[in-house]
């Protein structure tokens, strides 16, 4: 089991340099001078070369990488070149909001889709499955930012169920925490939820379909304990690499969601880099979102061989 | 209690071997396709939906509309009426009119975004698949590097070195989905590059760039096409996120995007701004996923692509 943790941490490690050395490549590839286009129009040679210096940009290309990659290796992401804080602790603090954001919009997630899944694939092919079927593909294909202004118009706006906008602390007490939660948890929650359901009814129908659960049905288990230890268990896993595979949709929401919904998150963070052309804070937001990304794949794929005996031993 | 038998990794039986089978798509199987995608009542009500959007794009300016940017302060963010049948927005612009225009706007964008995610990203797949080694080698591991990241992160973090403005924006996205056309390049080239044809040509003296063109491309183009119709969809939504963040598309042009950003900054006055953009968006976003699910199934299962 250590074993197959630890091959997969190996397997993430060249996908990470790599995505250290385009985040890096990221402020070479601005047409023109990143410094003259940080300076504005207007500015001053001295001026320009001043940002030049603290970007690092006077110098050649492979020590400015050994520089950047050694920060990195200690943890270091660099400084704002608009607030002076630095990167890790901007990020660090925009981090509890998107956190509390996705941890919601995945509780919504399994709420809404192993009901909905289990009842498509047991009820397969009867008019039950085709609404849920058809609700889905309806949710899949509405941009998740779409969502997000309908729920304000309808639920804030109109009829003022929820807070609108903002963010409270869970230190404020969970109620209220949660209050301000629910509505944006609930934007970014609904196209995951809409593939869940549909890999889940997938996966489950192909399961149901086997011999050893005819046999067990003719053996008079209880359904439900038949659904519950055998189906859900042998579907489980292509449903979870789904799962994993939603924290990447749901971290690319957040910037809009955040936006709709006015809350300090990593999102909010990553745009206002991108406005203000904050080029560390750009590359910090960047690494930070495949860090995610990528640890969620490994940790998928170690719950997996956890279920599966058979992919234990396999690479 | 016996060991439950554990679920293989599902790979459904071939239903027709199109794109596997090193031959060229013949006419007869091409009009095979086409009869199965006529008979998806879905597919073709999308299909319809879409050349209606491209009617409309190209023909726009010829309807008998108000200027799209001629403001009437006095009647601004009014409902529908006999004037104005979509209503105005907060400059008392006709919505309507701007919603032509920005459909031209939308296909134009999304049109430049799927052309730079093909030209990207098809060839380096062909050639990686082709020669395989240490090409294909570093190419996926920048195409796993690309996927590992969020899409819209990803494209803000291009708009936020290039610039804002529509062209950066597309081309940020575009190199977002470069990948998957990558992929669906790669494995064409690897399933058919140590077929007899291609050696035969090889051994011609065919070169590279010609083979990959002329004998290997033309074997992909239903997973392309497959992938390409899902992709604009899903390019649209980016197109839109990207415009609705003030990034793409600038005053005072408008794309449906931009449309539903400033019905959101009066979203306290009047809701009814929002409502259309939005209504074209995920209608045109459904379109194309329902005519990608539709080719998907005309042109079987094997033929998904990536």
């Amino acid at each position: 089991m250590i074993g197959a943790v630890g091959r997969r941490l190996l397997l993430a490690i060249p996908i990470l340099v790599v995505v250290s050395l385009l985040s890096f490549l990221l402020i070479d590839l601005t047409p023109g001078s990143p410094a003259e286009l940080l300076a504005g129009e207007g500015a001053t040679p001295e001026r320009v070369a001043e940002l030049e210096q603290t970007l690092g940009l006077d110098q050649p290309i492979w020590q400015r990488f050994g520089d950047y990659m050694s920060g990195l290796l200690q943890g270091d992401f660099g400084t704002s070149l608009f607030s002076g804080q630095s990167v890790g602790d901007a990020i660090g603090a925009a981090l509890p909001v998107t956190v509390s954001l996705i941890v919601v919009a995945y509780v919504l997630v399994f709420v809404i889709a192993i009901p909905l899944g289990v009842l498509a694939a047991v009820r397969r092919d009867t008019r039950t499955d085709r609404a849920i079927s058809a609700t889905c593909s309806f949710f899949l294909g509405i941009p998740s930012f779409v969502v997000a202004l309908v729920l304000v118009i309808l639920l804030a706006l109109t009829v003022e169920a929820f807070p609108a906008t903002g963010y409270k602390p869970l230190a404020d007490g969970f109620g209220v925490w949660l209050s301000h939660l629910i509505l944006p948890g609930l934007a970014l929650a609904l196209t995951s939820a809409a593939e869940v359901t549909r890999q889940l009814r997938g996966a489950l129908v192909d399961v149901l379909e086997q011999d050893y659960i005819r046999t067990q049905r003719a053996k008079g288990l209880p359904p439900l304990l038949i659904l519950g230890k055998h189906g859900l268990k042998n579907a489980a896993p292509p449903v979870l690499t789904v799962i994993g595979l939603q924290l990447a949709r749901m971290l690319g929401s957040t910037v809009i969601i955040e936006q709709v919904f006015a809350m300090p998150g990593f999102g909010a963070l990553t745009l206002n880099a991108v406005l203000q052309h904050d080029f560390p804070l750009i590359q910090g937001c960047v690494l930070v979102s495949a860090i995610a990304v990528i640890g969620t794949t490994v940790v998928v794929d170690v719950v997996e061989a956890g279920l599966n005996p058979r992919l234990r031993s396999a690479a | 209690m016996t060991e439950t038998p554990t679920t293989e990794v599902v790979t459904p039986a071939p239903e027709s071997t199109l794109a596997a089978d090193g031959t060229t798509t013949t006419r007869r199987s091409r009009s095979r396709v086409m009869r199965r995608l006529r008979r998806n009542r879905g597919a073709m009500i999308a299909a319809g939906f879409i050349a209606l959007l491209i009617l409309v794009a190209a023909l726009g300016g010829l309807l008998p509309l108000p200027d799209p940017n001629k403001q009437d302060l006095v009647n601004r963010l009014s409902g529908p009426s006999g004037d104005h049948w979509l209503g105005t927005d907060s400059f008392g612009r006709d919505t309507l009119s701007r919603l032509v225009a920005a459909t031209r706007v939308t296909l134009l964008a999304a049109t430049e975004g799927l052309l730079v995610a093909v030209v990207l990203g098809v060839p380096l797949g062909l050639l990686a698949g082709y020669v395989g080694g240490a090409t294909d080698a570093i190419l996926s591991r920048i195409a796993d590097g690309l996927l590992s990241l969020p899409g819209l992160v990803l494209a803000l973090a291009i708009v936020g070195v290039a610039g804002p403005g529509l062209t950066n924006a597309m081309v940020a996205i575009g190199i977002v989905f470069a990948p998957r056309f990558y992929r669906v390049g790669r494995s064409a080239a690897q399933s058919v590059s140590h077929e007899t044809y291609i050696e035969a040509v090889r051994a011609d003296g065919v070169p590279t760039s010609r083979i990959l063109l002329r004998h290997i491309l033309p074997n992909s183009s239903g997973p392309l096409l497959v992938q390409a119709s899902f992709a604009v969809g899903f390019i649209i939504t980016a197109e839109a996120s990207l415009s609705f963040l003030g990034l793409g598309v600038q005053v005072p042009d408008a794309s449906w995007g931009s449309m539903v950003r400033e019905g959101f900054a009066h979203v306290h006055e009047s809701t009814f701004a929002i409502i259309p953009p939005a209504v074209m968006i995920t209608l045109t976003v459904f379109a194309f996923s329902q005519l990608g699910d539709g080719l998907r199934d005309a042109l079987g299962r094997d033929s998904r692509g990536s």
